[in-house]
């Protein structure tokens, strides 16, 4: 037995929920819905918001600068303020790109410390073998989706938008959905909803996003776009 | 060196050491090697050399195409230079139409990319009837069979169409091997066509300036032309080049001045072999055949079946490459909702931007299947006709890059290239290929062969003038009902924020941070003044905050940083650390609801522990040029420091916007009451006279001179207040 008994899902982070959104879970392994690219600079943008909710980080003219050095309770979370801190101001893209490179590692480790999600060891054909992921429980590991939906699938026809920028939970929520419209993902959790409806209410609920976070998302949406133009992948 | 582009890590105003980030990114960086590698293999050069080439000497009927090659590596060479410079400014800079639309405005930038759409999509097509050709004569002198070229072409679409889909581009290496390869065996077939001259004698004749007079001129170079398609590619890169500055630019010089050289040279060696009179004549015979049939009278067979083998691979990496090239445009003037939007959907298991290539694929299918109805000749009608049409497209769009070079960089003041690159190079560039241009319009029936009365010499030609008007009409259009997609145009997947990924946006009002949730109505209260100590453990970005925001503005803060923008990036930073260490060492008191700031330290013992002890080498770090004035500073309130027993208020501070409601006084009275039971002096340097005077107020007396600080700095008011249980309640 792996990893500690799971916690309640409120104690998942941003990115440990992109990551679950991210993934099919099967029984006996998790499998991405999305491409890489995608989903490592969705993991990157979302453990910049995570810091950005916390109050830690603030975006001024593109450039990520820190507000409050405090380091947050999570470990991946306070290196990355870390790190954030012993730089110069960078851009939005700089990080994007740097937290890129190894975020499904130390997201997927995270979860793993947490209980999420348990590592198997499978035999490849070539005789190696690999070291893949797989749910501790299946049906936690859906909450994040079903909150997703909730959010967007249903109509709010009376929804108002200005809370969002006041409550901290439905900002976030809102921050995870707006992350899964920018790296693509949002076709794989909404298909047999017309995603139609739903893209034009996050549409509206991203807009209410404050700045930095609405910052956030598009920057995403655009490194992906890059990704796809620059030719390597 | 003090560069506003804070993106790239390299340009960070750190000085000492490369910062962590940085060394993690240039890991991914590439090099001149890499790039001139991604540049050539798109290039293709056996097909250019072994179909190319030949076809143009069986269908213009001369023999200058060697010449051509070198001519026309050179004015790329020219046009790469201004080229290069202006792709380190934008970004998408891949795509010709960014050059126009950033250059000569964003309504001619949508008619260059309806011209590029048109001229990348003529060049892949035209590439399937060469590969149907060549792979179908190739089978038949293998095996004896003869498969129809359209099958052969319709099956290499097929693999094309699922591989655009899945986003499988060929392998580095096996690419590396097949271009090595490639240029091996010209290599061998350029010692064998050199060693055995027709007539045994090695003539120049095709080398000789005197082809570029001739008639069909335009042909040939248009040709020419055609067979470096692909080195534009290089400027991809330059968001992902280990130097900015340099890579790009040298791996796109080298890789030309390879291609034209081993163009020029193969095409030439070829003319010797034959013999110059006899080229055309063996040329119009076995097309695309000829090179191998020669060489395979002097080499093994296995070494011509190579090459054979080589071509067809080579063909299809053209193909691969083009067709990408082509879904890339489409992608990204999707994602600018210049074309429709869902063009700028990438497929989200595999990535690619599927629709972009799927239509490209239905738009092939189209044409092959036109062509092998029509019962056209594959390597004449389609291939050498089809990519020269888009080379034609492609001499239009360099031409018109060439001059927005030269009308971006006129209109930029601040971008650090020099009049060569900025104006000397673009427009010798653009006139040479308004030039090639006007040749190849002249004489474009001798391009087709056909006769100057065909339709077809002036409906080819015109397709581009109606694509380009079609264009421009269509940005015009956007320019009046859509402007946001308009204010986009030539940004491509970094349309949705509005700016370039390298660029940062104007100053913004907000202050960047999410509103705290706080429960409603505390915040509207009065003023409180209660004056509160800051305990140590509390976080260090809204003490620094309010410091910071106080400062920025002011005589010293003009002096210290005279660049605005520089120091509203250094001085949160500063006074973080300024925080961080009062926090530590001194006292700190809040007031009004930590909106003012005061800064105590006790300097019973000797001088005050004012600033961390490695306060020199942060400084360094965190102003780099601004350092100087910043110890200056230091060293100057150091001198003036009194020696007797004191409390040193190091700073009170207020945010703006609440300043003058009493918030200062409160916080410093607080304190003094304090200092004054214990018979406690005071001492604080004044920044300003309105504050002098605030000061007097409050029983500080000025003590000493003035401190002057260098280079006409501002003058600092040392004051002194000694205790008093009178003054100052």
């Amino acid at each position: 037995m792996t990893g500690r008994a799971p916690s309640s899902s409120s104690h998942l982070r941003l990115a440990d929920e992109y990551f679950l959104v991210a993934h099919n879970h099967d029984t006996d392994t998790i499998v991405p819905r999305l491409h890489d690219t995608g989903i490592d600079l969705g993991l990157a943008g979302a453990l910049l918001a995570e810091l950005v909710l916390e109050r830690r980080l603030r975006v001024v003219d593109g450039r990520v600068i820190v507000f409050d050095p405090t380091p947050p309770n999570d470990q991946l979370a306070a290196s990355v303020l870390r790190d954030i801190v012993m730089e110069p101001p960078l851009s939005i893209r700089v990080w994007l790109e740097y937290l890129s490179q190894d975020a499904r590692d130390k997201v997927g480790s995270r979860l793993h410390v947490a209980g999420h999600l348990a590592q198997t060891r499978q035999r490849k054909w070539w005789g190696g073998t690999a070291v893949q992921y797989r749910t501790v429980n299946a049906e936690q590991a859906l909450i994040p989706e079903v909150r997703l939906h909730e959010l967007l699938a249903r109509p709010h026809p009376d929804i108002q938008f200005a809370r969002i920028s006041k409550d901290h939970k439905l900002m976030r929520d809102v921050t995870l959905a707006a992350l899964a419209h920018s790296t693509g993902l949002l076709s794989a959790l909404l298909w047999y909803h017309g995603p139609h409806r739903a893209r034009s209410q996050l549409d509206e609920m991203r807009r209410a996003l404050p700045d930095p976070l609405l910052e956030l998302a598009k920057q995403t949406e655009a490194a992906v776009g890059d990704a796809v133009l620059g030719r390597r992948r | 060196m003090v560069d506003n582009n804070l993106a790239s890590p390299s340009t960070a105003l750190v000085r000492v050491g490369r910062s962590r980030v940085s060394s993690a990114l240039a890991r991914n960086r590439l090099g001149v090697a890499s790039i001139v590698f991604f540049i050539v293999s798109a290039a293709a050069p056996l097909t250019v050399i072994g179909s190319g080439a030949v076809l143009t000497f069986a269908n213009t009927k001369t023999i200058g195409i060697p010449i051509a090659y070198a001519v026309i590596a050179v004015v790329l060479a020219l046009f790469a230079v201004g080229y290069v410079a202006m792709s380190r400014h934008i970004t998408n800079a891949g795509a010709f139409y960014t050059y126009v639309a950033q250059g000569l405005g964003r309504v001619p930038g949508v008619g260059a990319s309806f011209v590029a759409v048109l001229a990348y999509n003529a060049m892949q097509v035209g590439l399937y009837g060469g590969f149907g050709a060549i792979l179908a004569s190739h089978l038949n002198t293998w095996f004896g069979w003869s498969v129809p070229w359209w099958a052969l072409a319709l099956l290499a679409w097929l693999v094309i169409a699922v591989l655009g889909v899945l986003r499988i581009d060929f392998n580095s290496r096996v690419l590396a091997v097949l271009l090595t390869a490639e240029c091996l065996i010209m290599l061998v077939f350029n010692v064998v066509e050199l060693g055995n001259p027709a007539d045994g004698t090695i003539t120049f004749d095709s080398l000789s300036p005197s082809n570029l007079v001739t008639a069909g001129v335009g042909a040939l170079l248009v040709t020419a032309v055609t067979g470096f398609v692909g080195f534009e590619g290089g400027a991809v890169y330059a968001e992902e080049s280990r130097d900015p500055r340099r890579t790009v630019a040298r791996a796109t010089y080298i890789a030309v001045a390879f291609v034209g050289v081993l163009y020029a040279v193969s095409a030439w060696a070829l003319t010797v072999a034959i013999g110059p009179d006899r080229i055309v004549d063996a040329a119009t015979q076995q097309q695309a055949d000829l090179i191998f049939t020669f060489n395979a009278g002097f080499l093994g067979g296995w070494i011509v079946d190579t090459g054979r083998i080589l071509i067809v691979t080579s063909l299809f990496a053209a193909l691969v490459s083009f067709h990408n090239t082509v879904a890339r445009y489409l992608f990204a003037l999707g994602r600018e909702k210049v074309l429709p939007a869902g063009l700028g959907s990438t497929n989200r298991r595999t990535g690619s931007p599927y629709v972009g290539s799927l239509t490209q694929t239905v738009l092939a299918f189209g044409v092959i299947v036109v062509f092998a109805a029509a019962g056209l000749d594959p390597l004449i009608d389609l291939m050498y006709i089809g990519t020269t049409f888009g080379g034609l497209g492609v001499v239009i769009l360099m031409a018109l890059t060439s001059i927005s070079v030269i009308g971006y960089f006129g209109r930029r003041g601040d971008t650090g290239e020099n009049a060569w690159r900025k104006f000397v190079s673009p427009a010798i560039a653009a006139i040479l290929l308004l030039v090639v241009l006007w040749l190849t319009l002249d004489q474009y029936s001798t391009l087709l062969g056909l006769p100057a009365g065909h339709p077809a010499v002036w409906i080819l030609p015109l397709t581009f003038a109606v694509f380009g008007v079609a264009g421009i009409c269509w940005g015009a259009y956007l320019k009046s009902a859509r402007p946001s997609v308009y204010a986009a145009i030539g940004l491509g997947a970094n349309s949705v924020i509005g700016r370039a990924s390298q660029d940062l946006p104007a100053r913004t009002d907000s202050s960047g941070v999410i509103p705290a949730i706080t429960s409603p109505g505390l915040a509207m209260g009065p003023i409180r003044h209660e004056v509160f100590r800051i305990g140590a453990d509390h976080p260090i970005g809204p003490v620094s905050r309010v410091l910071s925001e106080a400062f920025v503005t002011g005589e010293v803060a003009e002096w210290l940083v005279p660049d605005p923008e520089d120091r509203r990036r250094i001085y949160p930073a500063y006074w973080a650390m300024a925080v961080e260490h009062a926090l530590g060492v001194g006292e700190v008191f809040a007031g009004g609801e930590l909106s003012g700031v005061s800064v105590w330290y006790p300097a019973v013992f000797g001088p005050p522990h004012a600033s961390p002890r490695d306060w020199d080498q942060r400084i360094d770090v965190m102003c780099g040029p601004y350092a100087p004035r910043f110890h200056a500073l230091h060293h100057a309130m150091d001198a003036a420091h009194p020696k007797a027993p004191h409390h040193y208020l190091a700073y009170v501070a207020v945010l703006p916007e609440l300043q003058s409601r009493g918030i200062g006084t409160a916080l410093v009275q607080h304190r003094l009451r304090e200092l004054d039971i214990a018979s406690m002096p005071a001492y604080l340097e004044a920044t300003n006279r309105r504050n002098l005077a605030l000061y007097v107020h409050l029983g500080f007396q000025p003590t000493g001179g003035p401190i002057a600080l260098p280079d006409n700095g501002p003058k600092l008011y040392p004051m002194w207040r000694p205790p008093s249980v009178h003054r100052g309640l």
